[in-house]
């Protein structure tokens, strides 16, 4: 009996969820309850920029625990970074001041970003190709479900539930260990990584080198991936952060109703990563990666130029449907075209070098031109809408040229090949 | 791959120097408001010292001991009414609402810090402001910016095209990596 029989699939799907679900969860969760973390501590406006600057860059750090993945394994790491996200989220939640908070922000992070590098690998090789596209739209939609549960555990009024208040929140990390603590003993080694490691031939790859995604052979693919997704979520990551400010400071709807439009939006966004699974399964990854970036490219422009709070939650919805929900398919992009010797980490190069390098720099860039005091166009919507116009085009362009279509790829066959090369 | 990124660096050149670095007293106002709304770590008077922080009191007596948050709704106008005369404050209108649903509108007064710097929030009024269309915050980008975009993405398309072929003609594949 195969032990990676559909029900075993539905498990591992479970735990996987659970790990991008709490980096979706984690992104939100300081912002959110920021106001308040502040008085508590005794802090500024000006240390939660300088605490938001520091934490951003714990991402980047990742990189260097992800890649490690294909050294000592999916499981372990996965199990590693779950463990040390809670270990992270404890030590926020008992934090006496802000330099301990930033600390243990910063090293959740690093835990976060690893996670869903790895995260992602294992939905590659672990599921058959007919079901590749759904599992990591399934994985990557509960992201955003992460996120909006800071927003309904706001809405409860968890802050005031427990005399524990802001804290309460980061208690609510340690979850994901419960999940593995019960899932540990039934998780499997991917049966790719197994059979590489077992294979003599893999002998004479590098497992270790961090540069080993940029040998010649994968070079390209590393670099095309990487800009699609640099310029991808440059605008992606700008919108998410600005759109609150956005709706508040410039439509002058209120802090109530946006939150509403947000959940409301973020539900229609999960469907979208759904969506997107299902066909690229059909249709392949390339032409629907191109469509939902002409979708994001004309809705995402228009969310921001629209000054009507009836017309925003229809116009939203469909940015946040085509601009977040295609991140399953850039998911599909860093992993399927490499072998499984070096997988991890040229994922680890696409995702936390390119795209969160294009996150960081995509909300800088926003924030900078559309100040409402100095910038040089003044207002974010229209900072925003200009900036979608100027990168999204890359993107399309990249992709269609130069990123390979791997619907049909054959996990097994990439592996062969390498070693009989 | 020259000629594009002289392009890029003198399309960044042009475009720095289109870039307007005045202060504009509504964003000052709104950073000013934005401040009440965080309860005692607020700093109104990082906006124009002790008059700041006493019109801070006047728009809103109690907000050093309000939670963070309290405000739902902050709003600006843009149309701001400049003085008459050099030194004379401009008018900036605002309107804010509290979660529990007070609504309080009226104008702030903003004059230039000093001369040639920024501005400083100087006193306050409550009362007295119609709400009209013109509150909401008033679009910055005109045609010539849609423009820069544009050509931006043109730019940026090239660039990315260059660097990927550049990268694929050095490169000699010496194992099946798909695709490329």
């Amino acid at each position: 009996m195969n032990p990676r029989d559909a029900r075993y699939r539905r498990k591992l799907l479970l735990l996987l969820s659970s790990a991008t679900f709490f980096e979706g969860y984690d992104t939100f969760a300081l912002p959110f309850v920021l106001s308040l973390v502040l008085v508590d501590l005794g802090a500024t406006v000006r240390d939660a920029g300088i605490v938001r600057a520091i934490t951003s860059v714990g991402t980047v750090v990742a990189f260097l625990l992800a890649a490690r993945a294909d050294r000592v394994g999916r499981k372990r790491l996965l199990l590693v970074t779950i463990l040390g996200y809670t270990i992270a989220t404890v030590a926020t939640a008992v934090s006496p001041g802000l330099v301990w908070l930033t600390g243990a922000q910063f090293a959740a992070q690093v835990f976060l970003g690893a996670e869903w590098a790895v995260a992602i690998t294992i939905v590659v090789e672990e599921f058959p190709r007919e079901h590749r596209g759904r599992a990591l739209g399934i994985v990557t939609s509960m992201n955003t479900l992460g996120g909006i549960f800071v927003g309904v555990l706001a809405a409860i009024g968890l802050q005031d539930l427990t005399p524990l208040g802001w804290r309460a929140f980061f208690l609510v990390g340690v979850i994901p260990l419960l999940l593995v603590a019960r899932g540990r003993r039934s998780m499997l080694e991917t049966e790719r990584y197994e059979a590489v490691r077992a294979d003599d031939r893999s002998e004479a790859l590098d497992h270790t080198s961090l540069f080993e995604a940029w040998k010649p052979a994968f070079r390209t693919t590393v670099l095309a991936v990487g800009l699609v997704t640099f310029f991808r979520f440059f605008v992606v990551s700008a919108g998410a952060f600005w759109w609150a400010f956005y709706a508040q400071q410039e439509v002058g709807m209120s802090v109530s109703l946006s939150g509403l439009y947000l959940a409301a939006a973020g539900l229609v966004g999960a469907a979208g990563f759904l969506v997107a699974g299902r066909l690229m399964d059909r249709y392949g990854r390339k032409p629907v990666f191109i469509a939902y970036m002409l979708g994001a490219l004309v809705f995402g422009t228009w969310t921001f130029q629209v000054r009507d709070a009836t017309l925003m939650l229809p116009v939203l919805c469909a940015g946040i449907f085509f601009g977040l929900g295609s991140v399953a398919m850039t998911s599909a992009f860093a992993t399927e075209p490499f072998p499984t010797y070096v997988r991890s980490r040229a994922a680890a190069w696409c995702r936390n070098a390119f795209e969160v390098l294009g996150g960081v720099m995509g909300a800088l860039t926003v924030g900078i031109l559309g100040d409402h005091v100095d910038g040089a166009v003044g207002s974010i919507g229209d900072a925003m809408s200009l900036v979608t116009v100027a990168m999204l085009p890359a993107a399309i362009v990249v992709c269609w040229l130069f990123v390979p279509e791997t619907n049909a790829e054959d996990m097994v066959a990439i592996d062969e090949a390498v070693a009989v090369a | 791959m020259r000629r594009p990124v002289v392009l890029a660096i003198v399309a960044l050149v042009l475009g720095a120097g289109c870039a307007s670095s005045n202060e504009r007293p509504e964003g000052v106002v709104e950073q000013w408001l934005l401040s009440l709304n965080q309860g005692a770590a607020g700093d109104p008077g990082r906006h124009g010292g002790s008059a700041a922080e006493r019109a801070a009191a006047e728009v809103l007596p109690d907000w050093r001991t309000s939670d963070p948050g309290s405000l739902d709704r902050i709003q600006v106008g843009g149309d701001v009414v400049e003085g008459q005369a050099f030194g004379e404050p401009d008018d900036v209108p605002f309107r804010i609402e509290t979660t529990d649903g007070h609504e309080i509108s009226g104008i702030v007064h903003v004059a230039r810090c000093g001369e040639g710097a920024g501005w400083c929030v100087n006193g306050a009024s409550s009362g007295g402001v119609e709400i009209s269309p013109g509150w909401t915050w008033p679009a910055g980008a005109g045609s010539t910016a849609w423009a820069w975009a544009g050509l931006t993405a043109v730019v940026l398309t090239v660039l990315a095209v260059g660097l990927v072929l550049g990268v694929r003609r050095s490169t000699r594949p010496t194992a099946p990596a798909r695709g490329t």
